[in-house]
């Protein structure tokens, strides 16, 4: 798609966002959890992403963007949209996912569920662990990577990582427990 | 728990080190809700890849692009607008001096009346002046006539004994001025300058001279082809003009 007149920088940033704008849409999809806001934070990243083209050094737009964009969902959008009641982003608040279920996860039974289903299990696990899981698990960045997007040290997303998927597992057993897909049992122990 | 959950996760993502790997396993062999835990988090994993796709909206694509050709657009017009600058400058002076020239050549070569204020009032830059005796009229005008690069033809009349001549420019307009003293000691001015044309307010011509008054004196000028010559004295019109056809005739 051409917009106007031609502009090689202009040309290679639109090449370099078609390829992840996918992927971008989706993170801010799950860190927002609302469409409007993600389409508002990634139309302002697109702008911001544009605007500092030249600073980029080639290596990996998406790791590069990801960190435009979640720079400005802390800075703007939680600040903006997120009120009381929801949970800080400071890991220390958060509390600690129960232990395992007794029984070992059915995969057959899972793999029932819902992306809906999962989408809100995922929404369910608290900010800053979901923002490194969806990093981790879905975008497939690497602890590295995550660590310059975060700017947090590599240790502290490997521990966020760590927690946000057991939070994850609750909320999934939880979700299959309320749907059926595995015995209420299995939760309760 | 915290660390074992650490390890737990590096080891289902596989960035876990050899020594973390043996012994997460270790663990695992030796309590089953590690093993139950190292399983979930596979589970969960393998939730979110298989489950977490999202589709796009293209109109957003389309908007975040527009609002990035947008941005291009001003900033390539504020580059070019930057890099013109010198030249858009250069083309401006380039104008006014062109403009300059151009009204100076359709003015021609002609002085106008605040200039020739000026000149016959002494207000003109005045780069030499040399006395003259009285009995070497003759060479007066030879000067006068050199001065001007031989456009002069007017020679000496007895009843005007030169002085004084002085040479400079009014702007870039070379000029000679004589000063005479008549007979009964009035003085007499005659300025010869590099003009085909001078403008003086309030002028009458008669024939090929043009007449106004000019510090409550009468000045009489006339253009011989580059050159015009002004003459002034405590004389009427009638006097000076006759003076003028004295001068001239004198010369040819």
């Amino acid at each position: 798609m051409r917009f106007g007149r031609s502009s090689s920088s202009a040309d290679r940033y639109e090449r370099e966002f078609r390829a992840i704008y996918s992927a971008l849409y989706g993170t801010a999809l799950r860190m927002t959890r609302d469409p409007d806001r993600a389409a508002d934070l990634v139309q302002e990243a697109s702008v911001r992403g544009y605007e500092a083209f030249d600073k980029f050094d080639g290596r990996n737009f998406k790791a590069w963007m990801l960190r435009i964009m979640t720079n400005l969902y802390i800075n703007q959008y939680r600040r903006n949209y997120r009120t009381g009641g929801q949970v800080s982003l400071e890991d220390e608040h958060v509390e600690e996912a129960a232990a395992p279920p007794a029984e070992i996860p059915d995969m057959q039974l899972f793999s029932e569920m819902l992306e809906e289903e999962v989408e809100n299990a995922l929404g369910d696990v608290p900010d800053s662990f979901r923002q490194a899981v969806i990093l981790a698990d879905i975008e497939g960045l690497s602890y590295d990577e995550i660590a310059a997007i975060v700017d947090a040290p590599v240790g502290t997303v490997r521990s966020r990582i760590a927690r946000g998927r057991a939070h994850l597992r609750q909320s999934l057993e939880r979700y299959a427990v309320e749907r059926g897909y595995i015995k209420k049992s299995f939760s309760d122990e | 728990m915290s660390d074992i959950r650490d390890l737990i996760s590096a080891y289902a993502d596989g960035t876990a080190t050899p020594e973390e790997r043996a012994r997460v396993e270790q663990l695992a062999a030796e309590q089953p809700e590690v093993a139950r835990e190292i399983l979930w988090m596979q589970v969960a994993r393998q939730m979110l890849a298989e489950k977490c796709r999202s589709e796009a909206p293209e109109e957003l694509f389309t908007v975040c692009m527009s609002r990035v050709r947008e941005i291009d657009r001003r900033q390539r017009t504020e580059r070019t607008v930057t890099r013109m600058a010198p030249v858009l400058c250069g083309a401006l002076c380039l104008a006014i001096i062109g403009a300059g020239v151009l009204n100076r050549n359709q003015n021609g070569n002609t002085l106008g009346a605040n200039q020739v204020a000026s000149l016959m009032t002494g207000g003109a830059a005045v780069r030499e002046r040399q006395s003259v005796d009285a009995d070497r009229a003759a060479d007066a005008f030879k000067a006068l006539n050199e001065n001007m690069g031989g456009a002069v033809r007017l020679g000496s009349v007895p009843q005007l004994q030169p002085w004084s001549i002085e040479r400079g420019y009014l702007d870039r307009h070379p000029f000679t001025r004589v000063l005479f003293r008549d007979q009964r000691g009035a003085t007499v001015q005659l300025v010869a300058v590099a003009s085909n044309g001078v403008a003086m307010e309030n002028c009458e011509t008669v024939d090929c001279y043009r007449i106004s008054q000019m510090n409550g004196l009468t000045c009489v000028a006339w253009t011989e082809g580059e050159t015009t010559m002004l003459l002034t004295g405590p004389y009427d019109q009638s006097t000076l003009m006759a003076l003028g056809n004295e001068l001239r005739q004198t010369g040819n």
